[in-house]
């Protein structure tokens, strides 16, 4: 998985943190996403927060290694992102 | 003509990664189940979405993992009953207790092979 990849890969299951957003509560959400919706992530950690993905910057932790990615990229369904990337 | 290729590469790419998700998506079911079943049954029709989206065909391991009637996960010995039935045709009876709904799949070829062997 991959910076490139991961617009059309899985984010359930993923740890994620939330570098950057435009309302400051959101800011320093630390957990793994355990459901997606179409413009928002259900993140679990030590409560269960609904992050809008339009308004924040997470970072996302895959094997050590920490990509940094813009939520507005990551708006679609989770099966809808498959497709849609590629026709671009 | 390297545009063509480019798209079959491209498509090859995507049916991959939908692979992957559908991997990834069944064991997070499985991991979770035993806490939260609601949720292991939301990850199997995620799974089924993306399935049908890619055009790819489940992994033979998680084929009977799920009911195809109501999309629930299933764990044999607790929400799924699995027997072997040997009339009219060998097949695996696989009984999803959530809403009593019946999978047969059989496993004549695989007997057909064995018959070979031993001759």
């Amino acid at each position: 998985m991959t910076k490139k990849t991961l617009i059309s890969h899985e984010l359930i299951g993923l740890k994620a943190k939330i570098v950057r957003s435009s309302h400051p509560g959101f800011v320093g959400i630390e957990g793994y996403v355990i459901d997606e919706t179409k413009n928002t992530l259900i993140i679990l950690g030590e409560k269960v927060w609904i992050v809008p993905k339009k308004e924040v910057e997470i970072e996302f932790e895959i094997d050590h290694k920490k990509i940094l990615i813009k939520g507005k990229e990551l708006i679609g369904r989770p099966e809808m992102r498959l497709k849609k990337r590629w026709k671009r | 003509m390297t545009k063509k290729f480019i798209i079959k590469k491209e498509q090859r790419e995507k049916k991959r990664i939908a692979r992957e998700r559908i991997d990834i998506l069944f064991t997070l079911a499985e991991r979770v189940f035993p806490y939260n079943k609601e949720l292991a049954n939301r990850y199997v029709e995620i799974g089924l979405a993306v399935q049908q989206k890619a055009q790819v065909k489940i992994p033979r391991k998680w084929k009977r993992r799920y009911c195809k009637k109501c999309h629930s996960f299933l764990v044999p010995g607790v929400n799924a009953r699995v027997r072997l039935r040997q009339k009219r045709f060998p097949h695996v009876v696989i009984q999803c207790l959530e809403c009593n709904h019946i999978m047969r799949f059989p496993y004549l070829r695989e007997k057909k092979a064995k018959r070979r062997e031993k001759q």
